[in-house]
């Protein structure tokens, strides 16, 4: 799984919609009524997320599938 | 207690990879089932009160500071138990047994023991215990997992099995315990979900299941053979038939 604390590729990404370079700031995400807050890369004008392909495919993944008792 | 001799449950509710995602009262939904209980039980300030397995007194220190109760704490830990006492006057938090409390009988006007009874060795022996330090009419209000079982393996449950889960019977063999053991069950009410959002929020944390059990010291290391479906309830029961309503 992709290390949280490093966003180096992530953060050379621009915002499509408003052309500004992604920033590391705090995230709330919501699934079926439960929120993690975490820190990831985002545009600070629109609030756009990037979520990279590993931590949707892994703790993500993983979370979505104990909340559905899957 | 010596390490060498530390179970994985104490492990376990040592350990800060846990309290890290729990806060103080180390358990699912913190508060939330203990204020459930005392809603429906209604205790006026100055009520004698235990709390079994009080760890670090999170739950006692709530009990007499937003609800006036005469509270006092009882754990194995010696670790939570010195930063209890670290943090307040916690004279009230003792060391001992939740089958062996060092306290005279019919003193408590309610005991709460929330996520440890199906953690102890001898639950029969506890629940005799907690019936002698109650007074007639008392309450004993219990929050713990148990096996909802009748349905494949859940990844909830998965997700749990290496907490020593063998004490985790279902609901049937807990009612047949509290009646032996002379209670009467007021209340039964189902919250899964509040385990199930721990459980999650400690892969959230900790990026897997994995490393969450790696760090702390990989659980009990068996897991639980059959078709079990975990779950997390609330019950309040009373000693003696007539105490409430």
């Amino acid at each position: 799984m992709k290390s949280e604390n490093n966003w180096t590729d992530e953060l050379t990404w621009r915002c499509a919609a408003c052309d500004r370079p992604l920033e590391l700031g705090q995230v709330t995400v919501t699934y079926m009524d439960n929120s993690f807050t975490t820190e990831m890369p985002r545009c600070a004008q629109c609030g756009s997320v990037l979520v990279p392909e590993a931590l949707a495919l892994g703790k993500m993944a993983e979370v979505e599938k104990i909340l559905e008792d899957k | 207690m010596s390490e060498s001799v530390m179970t994985p449950s104490e492990k376990l509710y040592e350990s800060k990879a846990l309290r890290t995602v729990t806060g103080p009262a180390i358990r699912p939904g913190g508060m939330v089932l203990t204020e459930r209980a005392l809603a429906f039980c209604a205790l006026p300030p100055g009520t004698q009160v235990l709390d079994v397995g009080c760890g670090s007194g999170a739950t006692v220190a709530h009990l007499r500071q937003a609800h006036g109760l005469e509270t006092a704490g009882l754990d194995l830990s010696r670790q939570l138990l010195s930063e209890g006492r670290a943090l307040s006057d916690c004279s009230m938090l003792i060391q001992g047994r939740a089958e062996a409390i060092p306290i005279a009988d019919r003193r408590f006007m309610a005991v709460f023991c929330e996520c440890v009874l199906s953690l102890l060795t001898t639950p029969e022996a506890a629940l005799a215990e907690w019936h002698r330090v109650l007074a007639p009419g008392g309450y004993l209000i219990l929050s713990d997992l148990y096996d909802r079982s009748g349905h494949a393996d859940g990844r909830l449950f998965q997700a749990l099995a290496r907490i020593c889960l063998e004490g985790a019977v279902g609901r049937r063999t807990l009612h047949e315990r509290m009646e032996r053991a002379g209670f009467e069950v007021l209340l039964f009410e189902d919250h899964t979900p509040l385990l199930t959002q721990l459980a999650a929020q400690l892969v959230w944390t900790h990026g897997s299941l994995e490393a969450f059990w790696s760090a702390v010291g990989g659980g009990c290391g068996k897991r639980q053979a059959g078709g079990g479906r975990l779950g997390y309830y609330l019950m309040v029961a009373c000693k003696g038939a007539d105490a409430h309503g």
